[in-house]
């Protein structure tokens, strides 16, 4: 019957079908949402694209800022930030009252070592890119490179000895030990040496254009770093040449007269800025410190500024003025850092956060001078942040007193910005002095251990090779 | 071919009949074939004849009234070559009646048997027994089912007399020279053994009936069917009778305890929650165990990629699937029953069979189920005196002052106030209709079912809205009138519409008992000043959750007989899941003082698969040889998409569902993946007089989710069975055993559930654009050399039946090798990534003991009580390890221990002196050290588990009782809370027996409300330890169903065929030492499964 024969060839045809091309059957092409390893590093664009991706992710982690960035979290470690109680996130508490235990977790450690991966990966494939142009990879490989130093910086100042980790593949990693600072500083140095070779003095889009944008690092954001990395390693000679290039680079960088300025996307004093995701919102950190939009301090909002820190100014001071802002609830005046001034706009952000600003390089200069024995080039640097906040000039003083005044106005300049007051603290061995009393009227016991975060437990689990710091 | 085909009856040609005479018949047949075929699509048949004409010949006349009727004839040829035609003209008669008329005057008489008339000599009627001692005989005959439609592959066996032969596909069969007082043993797959003595008769008609015994029903096993007698692997029935007693809208809570080796958690009692379904243990350290599920012959997803607009979004697929709508569900455990699925089988695979229509009268059946639910609540919390007593102490214990900040419950809050969360935000009534409709009918060609259902849920928890289900169901099976042909087509489909808020209100329930009311006296939203510890739990009912489902399950069967025992099948499969769904955050449920905006966020997801799989099977009986081979390919393609959307910014609520009007709007996420699968299989079977069988299965599986490199796999198995009660010599020495059967089984299947493209170095596109392009990153390692992950199964059974059958006894032990584990190797985050998904040279093992016994206590007409009871007691162990102690699961893992197990500190008591909880531990009981002081090793697997059924009828009353057990262990529900006894936060009142001053024995350790004081420390730790583990066992009550059969007599009254009044209850008493609030999910932040009452009517007309 002809049904048959037709149901006959149906079914012989499915069966031809189903043994026809047994391997192409289930070979898949890579998700139409997503790019595969090779063909980001094939194109000067999609390696653009990666190194951004390594910005963007930066927005969103530690580096961003909010209430577990490095700016947070160090000014809760050191004495910038009092906590209103009973914080929504418990490791604010344990980081408050320098009793972090071994189970904390670690957003510090994660963020940093995920974007150390990004800058390794991008590095490998650059380096091994063929199609790409020289001046693509060169612009692309010294942005990674500057990066992976930069995270390092924050790794070392955080943990201590910390694993250095320079390429990409978990198999040659997943057994790293710690490697000494002092190593740790040595490969810092190496990138950033590198870094300056690799990347122009001028902002670039990724395209490879010139842009007024500092949303990329440029040379002197590679010096700025190595300014600084040499200064906390005690090379003052050439911490001072390298923050001189960049104080000297008048036409790119000039501190800002109007303090309220000092956040405002590609300002004149911004040496490298993260640009912030276009979502309403400005940058993290203001977001979570602008207490006035609030009504005042909650569980959610916790981050007030420590009456110790705002008693340090003086009333003249502009910093004071500009910089912080204050809410008064139930009666009771509480300060918070005014930096940031924009919460939700609901438009693109006006303020990004600045990474690396030339005032620091003009306070490691001073720093530098002061050490190496130039006293009143010191001080005229010194004078020139001074100046701009509306205190007097100081003049005639010994080396000490320089460092002291010194150590002052980066505490003043630079509160709740990247963790620079936590940090001072650690390397200028008074740590231990200042924390002791402060610790307690945070409601914990100062140990000199605490100096350094714990390498987070998970890692140790997983790592056999890891050892954990004293203390902990 | 000697036999030629009249519709579906017979001609029976005399035995030197020449080929035109049969060339011509077959003409005849084709023409009437398609006369017989139009009227079969019209589905109807009436039992009544009308004819007009004038000499017509009987075989034209019975032809005929085939096609009217639907009835077939039965003769021999020969008999009625020299009848004399017919002359009449009757309308609308009475089939018997009809005949009696036509044949007047002939030598002819008639009976009729099921669907089949017999036309013989007249006086073969009155002695059908007529005796031919010592003659051979030709003996032909025909197997039907009670509906009279023909059984084809029916084993037909001729007694003591070593020759056999099968149906063909029109359930014909024939024996040339048999003795004619052989005895025939007719047999087929899910029905009754039949013995018809030939008694010289030389025509037999066979009406097999369907298999009461448990041992003959038929069990859809993968590609076939098969019966618990001839099995050799292992399969568990649950017929949809069982199912459809239980008032659930997941059919996963309907089998629960029901099956021995399948392993069911609820996870909770939200409408539409997830389930976790393990088949025997966990085979898989870290891959998935979801077993397979198969619809109707179409794989069907076991788990989504839905992106998390809310917890509870699409929980479970099978949340799609009407209940209603199973005809039964066959659980597959054993490598015989699993290896046929190759790559996917490793954990078991569940067959779903929806329900077919039935040849016979067109019936409409409707079901209709209203009831309620409510949460067991059984939790005590502090109440507000215990409470502030319990803050107090806190402070002081810590030595801190009180002040609005850190204590705003004790000095803002009203003291005297007292709310109980618990009733308050889960103590409703959730209310639950259902309503269900089947119309179904069809004839021997033709059968049908039509189905329509309602379902509708509403919550406990204080708000409207409702999980609504609406499904249709259709099946077609068609047969050509020669049965050689033949379809079957079904469509499933459901809409569901759920409007349920998708927070679980029972994370709210700790809140302190003195807290602030949550509205206003103008009805807004009280926000207490920002002192809520999570928001007001009012404004989470706040925002609008609408989520739409719409399922699709679609299939066709196709099915050929080729030449004799050879048959062609192809099914083609083609499912549909789409959600799309919103929930919003509107101004109205955010704290006015940040300012908030209005937030929306939609997701879209669609997936797709479509499946062909055509296979050739063959039988063939040899005297007292069966075999069966089968051999197919599998071609499968499933494509997942879908995107998730923000809009932010709405400066009003109202605009708020138009996306459109959002100021900001962003693409959160979007993905697509494709899954490829292609699978060649076989399988052999061989029988020999239903005493030994042999099984052989065989499949070569390619998948896309694995690196080009190893791409295709081969899994096999042997299945093995002895039937020894089919031996003489036992069943004479053991009269009250009616069925043994001793069988093993021996394979390999696989596990491919790791995500897809994971071969693949994948970059993602991140949220936002940096500095105005695309920014990239990497979202993890790749690994080109993943492979299958292998279980490798053994099972070894006793099958026991005694009296007849009515008592069945099933022992089995079974023993699985799971290795090649497939991981996401964790990695020290310092690599980039905190995982890579690889081969481990690992090997889980898991086995275990199951047994099952069924009885028919009591039979008689009036009353009925049948009892059935299984059990399992499974191990894992891990039993080998390669470099164990240089990987990363050095300490997670202990080979010869469970992989379910975890490494705890040892909780030795408060210490007295302080009030911390102390630990055993090399340096310091306060603070014990990872790894060196995690000293005890604790399983949270189930330890025994099974149910006990029990069912009675009485006349028209039907009572079945269903209670599950497991042996268990779990955490303890007063370490479930983040943070230790003291903080703002209500506990549960067993909190109380702390310590308060020096030299207390307590079982709780001091209160305090310090983050990081040694008392928040010590409660950490304790968590970690083995006071974090408590029985967790319970026996559970969980289906009771009572339904009373109106009498007949009262159905003829009002016009109803059938007419039966239920209630249905679920979940109605556990008993455990647990003292959360439910030892199934052990939680008390999630809503524990909910009882149900419900009761109705079902009526059939």
């Amino acid at each position: 019957m002809e049904n048959s024969f037709v149901l006959n060839r149906i079914a012989t045809l499915s069966l031809l079908i189903a043994s026809l091309g047994c391997a192409h059957i289930v070979s898949v092409n890579p998700p139409s949402s997503n790019l595969v390893n090779a063909s980001v590093y094939a194109t000067d664009a999609t390696a653009a694209s990666a190194v951004s991706g390594i910005y963007s992710q930066m927005t969103a982690n530690v580096i961003g800022g909010g209430g577990r960035g490095i700016s947070a979290l160090a000014g809760l470690s050191a004495d910038e930030f009092s906590l209103y109680p009973s914080p929504t996130d418990e490791l604010l508490s344990l980081v408050y009252s320098n009793s972090l235990i071994k189970e904390s977790e670690s957003p510090i450690w994660n963020d940093l070592y995920s974007s150390i991966y990004q800058a390794n990966s991008a590095i490998e494939g650059i380096s091994s890119s063929t199609t790409m142009s020289s001046t693509s990879k060169q612009q692309l490989l010294g942005e990674a490179t500057f990066v992976r130093a930069f995270c390092y910086f924050y790794l070392v100042n955080f943990f201590g000895d910390v694993p250095l980790i320079t390429s990409a593949s978990y198999k040659s990693n997943e057994g790293a030990a710690r490697s000494a600072q002092a190593i740790v500083y040595r490969q810092i140095i190496t990138d950033l040496g590198k870094a300056k070779q690799l990347l122009t003095d001028n902002y670039l889009t990724p395209a490879g254009a010139m842009t007024t944008e500092r949303k990329r690092p440029n040379r002197f954001t590679a010096q700025s770093l190595l300014a600084r990395v040499y200064l906390y390693t005690g090379v003052y000679d050439s911490a001072e040449m390298e923050a001189t290039t960049v104080i000297n680079n008048g036409n790119f960088y000039q501190l800002v007269s109007d303090l309220d300025s000092v956040s405002l996307a590609n300002n004149s004093e911004a040496i490298w800025q993260l640009e912030m995701p276009n979502n309403g919102f400005n940058t993290r950190d203001g977001s979570i410190f602008l207490l006035s939009v609030f009504g005042g301090p909650s569980a959610y909002t916790p981050f007030i500024l420590s009456d110790s820190l705002v008693h340090q100014f003086d009333t003249v001071d502009l910093r004071r003025k500009h910089w912080i802002d204050s809410i008064a609830m139930n009666g009771i005046v509480y300060y918070f850092p005014f930096k940031y001034k924009q919460f939700y706009t609901g438009l693109p952000p006006e303020e990004y956060p600045a990474v690396f600003r030339l005032a620091e390089q003009y306070l490691i200069r001073a720093e530098a001078r002061a050490q190496g024995g130039n006293l009143d080039g010191a001080m005229n640097d010194l004078n020139v942040i001074r100046t701009r906040a509306g205190i007097p000039a100081i003049s005639g003083l010994n080396q000490q007193d320089i460092l002291k005044a010194i150590n002052k106005q980066r505490r003043l300049e630079l509160f709740t910005e990247y963790g620079h007051r936590w940090m001072d603290l650690k390397r200028s061995g008074n740590i231990d002095n200042v924390m002791s009393t402060v610790t307690p009227l945070k409601g914990g016991v100062w140990k000199t251990t605490a100096q350094l975060y714990p390498i987070p437990l998970g890692e140790i689990k997983l790592d056999a090779n890891l050892s954990q710091n004293p203390g902990y | 071919m000697e036999i030629s085909i009249l519709g579906t009856g017979f001609f029976c040609p005399g035995r030197k009949r020449p080929p035109t005479q049969l060339l011509r018949v077959m003409k005849l047949t084709a023409i009437l074939l398609i006369g017989v075929c139009m009227q079969v699509s019209a589905f109807s048949y009436s039992q009544t004849v009308s004819l007009n004409g004038k000499n017509m010949p009987l075989s034209a006349i019975f032809a005929s009234i085939e096609k009217q009727t639907g009835l077939s004839f039965f003769f021999n040829y020969a008999l009625i070559k020299n009848t004399k035609p017919v002359t009449l003209a009757i309308e609308d008669l009475p089939v018997d009646d009809a005949l009696h008329e036509i044949l007047n005057g002939q030598e002819l008489d008639f009976y009729q048997t099921g669907k089949t008339i017999f036309i013989v000599k007249k006086s073969s009627v009155e002695q059908p027994s007529v005796v031919n001692d010592g003659h051979l005989i030709d003996v032909k005959g025909r197997v039907t089912n009670e509906q009279g439609e023909p059984l084809s592959g029916a084993s037909i066996l001729v007694k003591n007399g070593k020759r056999a032969t099968l149906t063909n596909e029109k359930g014909l069969f024939e024996f040339k020279n048999l003795p004619s007082e052989a005895v025939l043993e007719i047999t087929f797959t899910g029905y009754r053994r039949k013995e018809i003595p030939v008694n010289g008769g030389s025509m037999v008609s066979v009406e097999l009936v369907l298999a009461n015994n448990q041992l003959d029903q038929a069990q859809v096993i993968a590609y076939g069917t098969t019966t618990q007698r001839l099995s050799t692997g292992d399969v568990t029935i649950i017929k949809g009778e069982d199912i459809q007693k239980q008032p659930v809208s997941n059919v996963l809570s309907a089998i629960e305890g029901r099956v021995p080796g399948l392993f069911i958690v609820q996870n909770s009692g939200m409408p539409g929650s997830s389930f976790s379904v393990l088949i025997r243990g966990r085979n898989s350290i870290l891959s998935g165990t979801d077993p397979l599920y198969v619809i109707d012959g179409v794989p069907y997803i076991s788990s989504f990629m839905l992106p998390d607009l809310a917890p509870n979004a699409g929980g479970n697929p099978l949340n799609f699937i009407n209940p209603a709508d199973i005809d039964n569900i066959s659980v597959l455990k054993d490598a015989d029953a699993t290896a046929i699925y190759g790559s996917r089988a490793a954990n078991g695979a569940i067959l779903i069979t929806t329900k077919k229509g039935k040849a016979g009268k067109t019936k409409l059946d409707i079901n209709v189920n209203e009831g309620g639910a409510k949460a067991p609540l059984k939790l005590h919390w502090l109440n507000t005196a215990q409470y502030l007593e319990m803050r107090r102490e806190a402070f002081k214990n810590d030595n801190v002052i009180p002040n609005v900040y850190n204590a705003p419950d004790l000095l803002t809050y009203d003291s005297t106030r007292y709310t109980d969360w618990q009733k308050l935000l889960i103590g409703g009534t959730a209310h639950y209709h259902d309503i269900q409709a089947n119309l179904s009918g069809g004839n021997s060609n033709t059968q049908f079912i039509v189905g329509a259902g309602y379902h509708n849920e509403s919550t406990v928890f204080p708000v409207d809205g409702a999980d609504q289900k609406v499904s249709a169901h259709f099946n077609l099976t068609n047969a050509s009138a020669d049965q050689r042909l033949k379809l079957n087509a079904l469509v499933s489909y459901m809409a569901d519409f759920n409007n349920l808020p998708q927070l679980d209100m029972t994370s709210y329930i700790k809140l302190s008992p003195n807290a602030p009311t949550p509205f206003n006296d103008d009805g807004s939203l009280n926000w207490a000043n920002q002192t809520w510890p999570s928001g007001n739990p009012f404004a989470v009912l706040k925002r609008k959750y609408q989520g739409r489902t719409n399922n699709l399950v679609s299939s066709a069967t196709l099915s050929y007989s080729l030449l004799k025992g050879f048959n062609l099948k192809s099914i083609f499969g083609y499912t549909n899941m789409q959600t799309n769904a919103y929930s919003t955050s509107p101004i109205a449920s955010q704290d006015p003082i940040f300012q908030p905006t209005g937030a929306i966020q939609y997701v879209d997801n669609n997936l797709r698969g479509w499946s062909i799989e055509p296979q050739v099977n063959y039988q063939r009986k040899f005297g007292l040889n069966q075999i069966e081979a089968l051999f197919g390919s599998s071609v499968q393609r499933n494509t997942s998409e879908g995107f998730v959307l923000n809009g932010y910014g709405y400066s009003s609520d109202a605009m708020l569902e138009n996306i459109q009007a959002a100021p900001t709007l962003r693409v959160n996420s979007a993905f697509s993946e494709v899954y490829k699968y292609f699978a060649l299989f076989g399988r052999l079977n061989y029988n020999f007089d239903s005493r030994y069988i042999l099984a052989l299965n065989w499949r070569r599986d390619g998948s896309s989710r694995f690196g080009p490199n190893n791409q295709f796999h081969n899994f096999a198995s042997v299945g093995a069975g002895w039937i020894f009660t089919k031996e003489k010599s036992f069943m004479d020495k053991f009269p009250l055993l009616s069925f043994g059967k001793l069988w093993m089984s021996y394979g390999s299947t696989g596990n491919d559930q790791i995500g897809s493209y994971q071969f693949y170095e994948l970059f993602g596109t991140t949220n936002y654009p940096y500095q105005g392009t695309t920014a990239l990153y990497p979202i993890g390692f790749s690994n080109p050399n993943l492979q299958w992950e292998e279980t490798k199964k053994m099972e070894v059974g006793l099958n026991l039946g005694f009296l007849q059958d009515r008592i069945l006894v099933n022992v089995g032990y079974y023993r699985n090798h799971s290795n090649n584990q497939l991981l996401a190797t964790p990695l020290p985050i310092l690599t980039g990534f905190s995982s890579v998904t690889s081969n481990f040279p690992a090997t889980v093992l898991n086995y275990g003991w199951e047994f099952s016994f069924t009885a028919n206590l009591i039979k008689s007409k009036k009353f009925s009580w049948t009892s059935s009871i299984n059990l399992t007691i499974p191990y894992n162990s891990l039993a080998a390890f390669p470099g164990l102690e240089e990987s990363t699961y050095k300490d997670a893992l202990v080979i010869g221990k469970p992989i379910t197990a975890t490494k705890m500190y040892h909780l030795t008591g408060v210490d007295p002196a302080t009030g911390i909880y102390k630990f055993q531990s090399k340096k310091d009981p306060f603070n014990p050290s990872y790894p060196d002081d995690v000293v005890t090793m604790k399983d949270f697997a189930p330890k025994w588990y099974g149910g006990f059924q029990n069912s009675f009828s009485f006349k028209g009353w039907q009572l079945d009782v269903f209670f599950q057990f497991r042996k268990k262990f779990g955490g303890n529900y007063l370490l479930q809370l983040p943070s230790s006894p003291g903080h703002l936060s209500n506990y549960p009142a067993a909190v109380l027996d702390r310590w308060k001053a020096p030299g207390d024995q307590a079982s709780q350790e001091m209160f305090s409300r310090n983050f990081s004081s040694s008392t928040a420390t010590a409660y950490q730790y304790a968590k970690g330890s083995d006071y974090n583990y408590s029985d967790v066992s319970f026996l559970r009550l969980s289906n009771v169903s009572l339904s009373y059969q109106l009498p007949d007599p009262l159905l003829k009254k009002i016009h109803v065929e059938n007419c039966r009044v239920f209630f249905h209850a679920q979940n109605l008493l556990t008993i455990t030492p647990y003292k959360g609030m439910d030892p199934e999910n052990q939680s008390i932040t999630a809503l524990p499964p909910l009882r149900v009452l419900t009761g109705g009517v079902n009526f059939s007309f």
